[in-house]
C-alpha cells in the first residue's frame, strides 16, 4: 500500500507474527523541528484516529428525493476512496448505497439532507465504533454550489470520519490528505496520497481500535506460507502553533508484507 | 510513547473493541448499533475575504457570555447536542436588522457537548474551536438561524475570537483576519480590537 514510503531515521523493525502482539516503541517521543516535520508531509499530514472502524457490508440509505444522481455517485466514490485500499489489503468492507427511508430497519448507515445552519455547520458525520448507526448530514445550502468533483471531495471527507479519522487542521496539509478540514484535492486520486494510505494502514492493519497501536498482524498470503506486515516506528511531531509547541500525530508507517514458508 | 504505558492501554482498548464490536470477523454483517458515537462538524470552505465575512455575517458583536447550557437541538430523531450561550452585547460592529442594542442579550448556538440522543451517547468533537463558557468575552461573526431569533457562528471557528487574555488567537481558518495582522496567529487584544473596529467603521458599522 505504501511501498514508496520513505524510510524514517532511527526506524525500528517489528518482529514477525501474531504472537508478537506486544509493541516495542521508542522510549521517548523524538523532537523534530517543524521544518523537518513538514518535509515528511506523509507522516505529518496523517489524520489522527477515533476508536472506531468499519468492517463488513453496510446498507447505506440515502434520503429519497434529496440528492441528484451525480451526488449519489459521489457518495459511492467517496466511500470507495477509503474502502478500495482496505479491500486490496484483504479487509472486507463494502457499501450498498440506495435511496431508502432512514427509518427502514435494513439501514445500517444513513445520508440525509438536513439544515445545519442552526449549528453553523455545512456538513457533519457521526461515527460509531462499528459503523452501525453512522450518518452523514449535508446542509441544503451546500447543495447550491460545487460540481461533482466538489461532491466527491465532500463525501470522501465525511466518509473519512466514519472510517475513523479526525480532521487535519494544518494548512500545510492542504491537498495532501482528504481529511484536511477544508479539503481542496480536486478529483479524488486513486490510489489515495500517502498520508491517507498511511492513516488506513495505521488504523486497519492493526488489531487495536485505538489507531496506531502498532501490533504486528498476519497479512493475507498463500496457504503454504506465513506472512506478516512490517512497520517502522515513526516520529511524534511537534509543531509551533499560536505561541506554543503542540504535539502532532504519532504514526506507524506500514512498509511491506513479508512472507516465509510455513515450517 | 513508553512501553510501560502502552501495553495496558493496548490490551484494554482491544478488550473494549471486542466488547463493542462483537468481534467482527471479515465478511460478517455488522453487529448491533453501539451506544456511543462522535460527530465531526465541518464548516465548509474558509472565508476568502474580509468583504465576504462582513457580507455573510448578519451580526458582528463583542459580547460577554452570561450563561451556557447543553441542550438537544430539537425534538426530532435528527437532533444533535448543542450548547446555547446567552451573550450580553457590549459593542455592535454590524447589525443587518438594526434591531439590537448594547446590553441586550442574544442566544448563540454552538455545536458542542455530549448528550444521550435516543439511547446513543453522542459527543461533538469541537476540533480546535473553543467551547464558550460563562464570563468569557468574545468577538463573534454571527448568522441568524432560519426562522429563529438565535444565532450561530458564521464560518464556525473562523467566526470566533476569545478576548479574555492579553493576546487574541486568530484561527488559521480566518485568513482574511490574519491578513490584517501580517499573517500572525496571535496579536495583542487592544491591537486586535482597534483594527477590527476600524474595519467596521470603514463599512459604516459600529455602535
Amino acid at each position: 500500500m505504501s511501498h514508496g514510503t520513505p524510510r524514517p531515521n532511527h526506524a525500528m523493525r517489528l518482529s514477525k507474527g501474531w504472537a508478537l502482539s506486544l509493541v516495542l516503541c521508542l522510549a521517548t517521543p523524538t523532537f523534530t523541528p517543524i521544518a523537518s516535520a513538514q518535509g515528511d508531509a506523509c507522516a505529518y499530514c496523517t489524520a489522527q484516529t477515533e476508536p472506531y472502524e468499519v468492517t463488513g457490508n453496510y446498507k447505506v440509505c440515502v434520503e429519497p428525493g434529496e440528492f441528484s444522481a451525480a451526488q449519489i455517485r459521489a457518495m459511492g466514490a467517496g466511500a470507495e476512496y477509503w474502502a478500495a485500499p482496505l479491500r486490496a489489503k484483504g479487509h472486507s468492507v463494502s457499501f450498498d448505497i440506495e435511496e431508502r427511508e432512514e427509518t427502514d430497519p435494513a439501514c445500517n448507515m444513513t445520508i440525509v439532507a438536513e439544515p445545519l445552519v442552526n449549528q453553523g455547520a455545512d456538513a457533519e458525520a457521526l461515527g460509531t465504533s462499528n459503523g452501525q448507526g453512522a450518518y452523514i448530514r449535508v446542509s441544503p445550502t451546500r447543495t447550491t454550489y460545487g460540481g461533482e468533483e466538489s461532491w466527491n471531495e465532500l463525501f470522501g471527507h465525511e466518509w473519512g470520519h466514519i472510517f475513523g479519522f479526525k480532521n487535519v487542521n494544518d494548512s500545510n496539509c492542504e491537498g495532501k490528505t482528504l481529511m484536511y478540514r477544508a479539503t481542496h484535492m480536486g478529483n479524488l486520486p486513486s490510489p489515495p496520497p500517502c498520508s491517507d494510505t498511511n492513516a488506513l494502514a495505521t488504523k486497519y492493519s492493526t488489531n487495536s481500535q485505538s489507531g496506531g497501536g502498532g501490533e504486528a498482524q498476519p497479512a493475507d498470503g498463500e496457504d503454504n506460507e506465513e506472512c506478516w506486515d512490517v512497520y517502522w516506528v515513526n516520529y511524534t511531531y511537534y509543531q509551533w502553533s499560536d505561541g506554543s509547541w503542540t504535539q502532532g500525530p504519532t504514526t506507524w508507517t506500514y512498509l511491506y508484507t513479508e512472507c516465509s514458508p510455513l515450517e | 510513547m513508553m512501553f510501560g504505558n502502552r501495553f495496558p492501554a493496548t490490551i484494554i482498548l482491544a478488550l473494549l473493541a471486542l466488547a463493542t464490536t462483537g468481534a467482527t470477523a471479515l465478511g460478517q454483517k455488522p453487529p448491533n448499533k453501539p451506544d456511543r458515537g462522535i460527530i465531526h462538524a465541518d464548516y465548509g470552505p474558509d472565508p476568502t475575504s474580509l468583504e465576504e465575512m462582513w457580507r455573510v455575517s448578519d451580526l458582528i458583536v463583542r459580547g460577554s457570555v452570561k450563561t451556557s447550557s447543553l441542550q438537544r437541538s430539537s425534538a426530532s430523531k435528527r437532533a444533535v447536542p448543542t450548547t446555547r450561550h446567552h451573550l450580553q452585547l457590549l459593542e455592535i460592529l454590524k447589525d443587518d436588522t438594526k434591531s439590537h442594542k448594547v446590553n441586550q442579550a442574544i442566544t448563540l448556538v454552538q455545536m458542542a457537548g455530549s448528550l444521550d440522543i435516543d439511547g446513543m451517547q453522542v459527543t461533538v468533537d469541537p476540533g480546535r474551536m473553543p467551547i464558550l463558557a460563562p464570563k468569557q468575552e468574545v468577538l463573534v461573526f454571527l448568522r441568524r438561524v432560519d426562522g429563529s431569533q438565535d444565532f450561530s457562528l458564521a464560518y464556525g471557528p473562523a467566526g470566533l475570537y476569545v478576548l479574555d487574555d492579553p493576546t487574541v488567537t486568530i484561527p488559521a481558518e480566518a485568513r482574511p483576519i490574519r491578513s490584517l495582522f501580517q499573517e500572525k496567529g496571535a496579536v495583542p487584544r487592544n491591537e486586535f480590537l482597534t483594527v477590527v473596529k476600524q474595519q467596521a467603521a470603514r463599512r459604516g458599522g459600529g455602535q
